[in-house]
């Protein structure tokens, strides 16, 4: 018995690495080895459309690291991720909540209609934002107007044009967030709120007590993937505030940057260098954040 | 067991599926060739090149590929240029257009041509495709091509000429104008369209409306302050420095073929002051303001600074708006516009090089050209073309070209389109200091920052000269 079991043991290993190797041996290739390559050329002097490449230590390092504007795309970049990681989780557990508890009918129409933003394309959604939020026809400054307030210059403003940009991302992410969150709420066992209710447990105490402790991996899951998607945030910039309509500069954030080094200034060394610099941001942030959640 | 074996299969189907694909790819890509990065251009002539794509079968029709990156011209092609161009080539099926947004058209660019998966034309303009012709990815002209560009305007054979040879063909060539809202004047009272800048702003100042908290609700003249980088250098190169008789770069004297900021003196100074005071002294405009063509077509603005192919958006959005286009006005040193164009090229790599070239040579005719000229407001490249013939009649004054009009091109460096971008970039913070105004001082010092930038790029790109 023991032997066939080792024996069925065997095959099942084999099966397994018969299937997942192919997957590990694509992925190395897709994901691995650019990111090596990336990696190698940071080192060098390579220019996007020239033949020929230098080796030049750590200048292309020295050089991303002293560029006032690298500095203005991660300032950028850093506002745009911590506001939209914040509301886009809070609002995606806040809404996964309400369509968890509600008992009315339609509900599952608005479960569609919170989820649609996350499968319109980007560049047409930012567009009716920013036709929402132009100074001098969009909705927004004409409710504001109508309230007795100023109307506010919303595009062209760097400091104020962060806004628009967290809401813009907050609105197509937290529906996805939302759905996530509802698959874990769904997952939570309804017994252990009957006991919470027999001892007298209010709502608060249960979400305190019960739902988040329950939730945190998904809650970490849901952070991690939405700080990685905000950290990368490029095209509702570039949308908001490119154009020959628009006034200021364009909202730089740090893949604006990269692009920029590498597509219009034709220097794939700081390119990849700022890219470099983007990744260890990344693995540092989902490391900090895994830390601190597991330490909770 | 069975089932098993039958997941395994399909795995491997997968797998080999995606060897395959990459195996395909890597065929078509351009190995870089290990050399030092100031490889003369012609070395890159040398690396392997695709293999020619085998002649169709008798039954199948070519399709020829062009990418472009504006919208008015894939109408003017598929209107008028592809139906004759099928009519004379029978062998070809059809010619795909691929348009693009500016933004994904210089990406694309950056990462085709140094693949060589390219399309058999490519529509780019001046600038944009300087570092690419130096580079060697296009074919230099045909002595066919190039007895058409010698029947144009010599600015356009300097600014395609590299190494002495003749690379591409200006298919639109555009220049820069003012367009002038009738109604407005007549309603501020003023009879005559402004010949000096100063009288642009002494009427833009008439023509400019606020509210009661001060906001302008209607700009007297539509500035570009920001936006797309090479656009809002170009518009500082064309209003701000060239009329005070400066520009971007300047030739060594010491080093000929070298170069160094064209503006870091009075000129320089005089082109930011006229920017910050046409903000903040005269508010003839402001950031928030609705800006260019849509803001002229909607009234919103009096005067707008433009290439004359706008005019058709203008009667698009605004059909009503009562407007003249006029040449640009005298500086305070010069009058001066700008002769860009968008040329087509014929990428190395390309699979139908000759079918390609018989393509330039039809849109760039002098038949295509007068009818371009007639649906897009464009202007006839061609030496003894009547300019404007087939002209809107209110654009016809701004193809009148003053004899003291001087005509700037893009020079064909490698630093240029980087200079444009990165000053581009600047720009608009410098304006939105309002510090600036009767701060010489101040203004001098940010010129001279920008000017360091300048050089500092030519001397990336090993083109300074002191």
């Amino acid at each position: 018995m023991n032997r066939l079991g080792s024996k069925r043991n065997r095959q099942d290993t084999i099966f397994c690495l018969s299937i997942v190797i192919p997957i590990m041996v694509m992925f190395a290739v897709i994901r691995f080895i650019p990111i090596l390559q990336t990696f190698g050329i940071s080192f060098m002097k390579k220019s996007m459309i020239k033949p020929g490449q230098k080796f030049i230590w750590l200048d292309n390092y020295k050089y991303v690291l002293t560029d006032t504007e690298f500095y203005r795309s991660l300032s950028n970049t850093f506002f745009i991720a911590l506001f939209s990681v914040t509301f886009s989780v809070l609002l995606g557990l806040f809404l996964a909540s309400v369509v968890n508890n509600a008992n009315i009918v339609g509900m599952s129409f608005c479960q569609t209609l919170l989820f649609l933003p996350v499968i319109v394309s980007m560049v047409p959604s930012t567009l009716m934002w920013k036709l929402l939020f132009d100074y001098n026809y969009g909705f927004i400054n004409q409710v504001i107007e109508l309230l007795g307030g100023k109307g506010v210059d919303w595009i062209n403003n760097e400091s104020i044009v962060r806004w628009p940009i967290v809401i813009v991302g907050v609105w197509k992410e937290m529906g996805y967030n939302m759905m996530i969150f509802y698959v874990g709420l769904k997952a939570i066992p309804r017994d252990m709120y009957e006991s919470a209710n027999l001892d007298g447990a209010n709502k608060g105490q249960k979400m305190l007590y019960i739902t988040l402790p329950l939730l945190r991996p998904i809650t970490l899951f849901v952070c991690v993937m939405s700080l990685i998607k905000f950290i990368k945030v490029f095209t509702q910039a570039i949308v908001m505030t490119s154009g020959s309509q628009s006034s200021g500069n364009i909202f730089k954030t740090l893949v604006y940057y990269i692009y920029q080094q590498g597509f219009q200034l034709h220097s794939m060394g700081r390119s990849s260098a700022a890219s470099m610099v983007l990744l260890i941001i990344i693995f540092l942030l989902t490391w900090l954040q895994m830390k601190v959640q597991k330490k909770d | 067991m069975k089932k098993r074996l039958i997941v395994s299969l399909m795995v491997l189907a997968v797998l080999f599926g995606f060897v395959f694909c990459s195996k395909k790819t890597q065929t078509t890509a351009t190995p870089v060739a290990p050399q030092s990065s100031a490889v003369p251009a012609q070395k890159v002539a040398e690396k392997p090149v695709a293999a020619p794509a085998p002649a169709p079968a008798k039954s199948e029709k070519i399709t020829l590929t062009l990418w472009n990156s504006s919208q008015t011209m894939v109408d003017w092609y598929n209107a008028s240029v592809i139906p004759e161009f099928l009519k004379q080539n029978p062998d070809v099926g059809k010619v795909d257009i691929l348009y693009m947004p500016i933004q994904d058209f210089t990406k694309k660019l950056a990462v085709v041509l140094p693949a060589g998966d390219v399309p058999d034309i490519m529509e780019i303009e001046d600038s944009w495709a300087t570092p690419y012709v130096t580079a060697g990815y296009f074919d230099k002209n045909t002595p066919e091509l190039d007895n058409i560009l010698s029947q144009m305007l010599p600015e356009f054979q300097g600014n395609l000429t590299y190494n002495g040879k003749h690379y591409g063909v200006p298919v639109a060539p555009f220049h820069e104008l003012f367009f002038y809202n009738l109604d407005m004047m007549k309603e501020a009272g003023i009879t005559a369209i402004p010949d000096t800048m100063d009288e642009v702003i002494q009427d833009a100042i008439k023509m400019t409306k606020t509210d009661e908290n001060g906001k302008i609700t209607r700009s007297g003249f539509s500035m570009r302050l920001g936006g797309n980088p090479s656009g809002t250098c170009q518009k500082f190169w064309v209003l701000g420095l060239l009329p005070n008789g400066v520009d971007i770069y300047e030739e060594s004297k010491k080093t000929p073929g070298k170069y160094h900021c064209g503006f870091d003196n009075e000129g320089g100074y005089a082109a930011l002051k006229l920017y910050i005071d046409m903000l903040y002294k005269y508010k003839v405009d402001d950031f928030a303001s609705m800006k260019d063509t849509a803001a002229f077509a909607k009234e919103k603005t009096a005067i707008n600074m433009r290439e004359a192919s706008s005019s058709n958006s203008i009667i698009a959005q605004g059909p009503n708006v009562n407007w003249i286009s006029a040449p640009m006005p005298k500086g305070a040193k010069q009058r001066a516009t700008f002769l860009i164009s968008l040329n087509l090229y014929v990428p190395k790599d390309g699979k139908h090089k000759d079918l390609a070239r018989k393509f330039i040579a039809l849109a760039t005719s002098r038949e295509m050209q007068a009818i371009q000229v007639k649906e897009r407001a464009g202007y006839n490249p061609y030496k003894d073309a009547n300019k404007t013939e087939g002209l809107d009649p209110r654009l016809v004054p701004s193809f009148q070209t003053p004899s003291d009009m001087h005509v700037y091109t893009v020079p064909v460096q490698n630093s240029y389109d980087q200079i444009q971008t990165k000053i581009g970039e600047l720009l608009p913070n410098i304006f939105a200091k309002k510090e600036l105004l009767d701060n010489p001082e101040g203004i001098k010092q940010e010129i001279h920052n920008l000017a360091k930038i300048v050089n500092d790029v030519y001397k990336e790109n090993d083109e300074y000269g002191e």
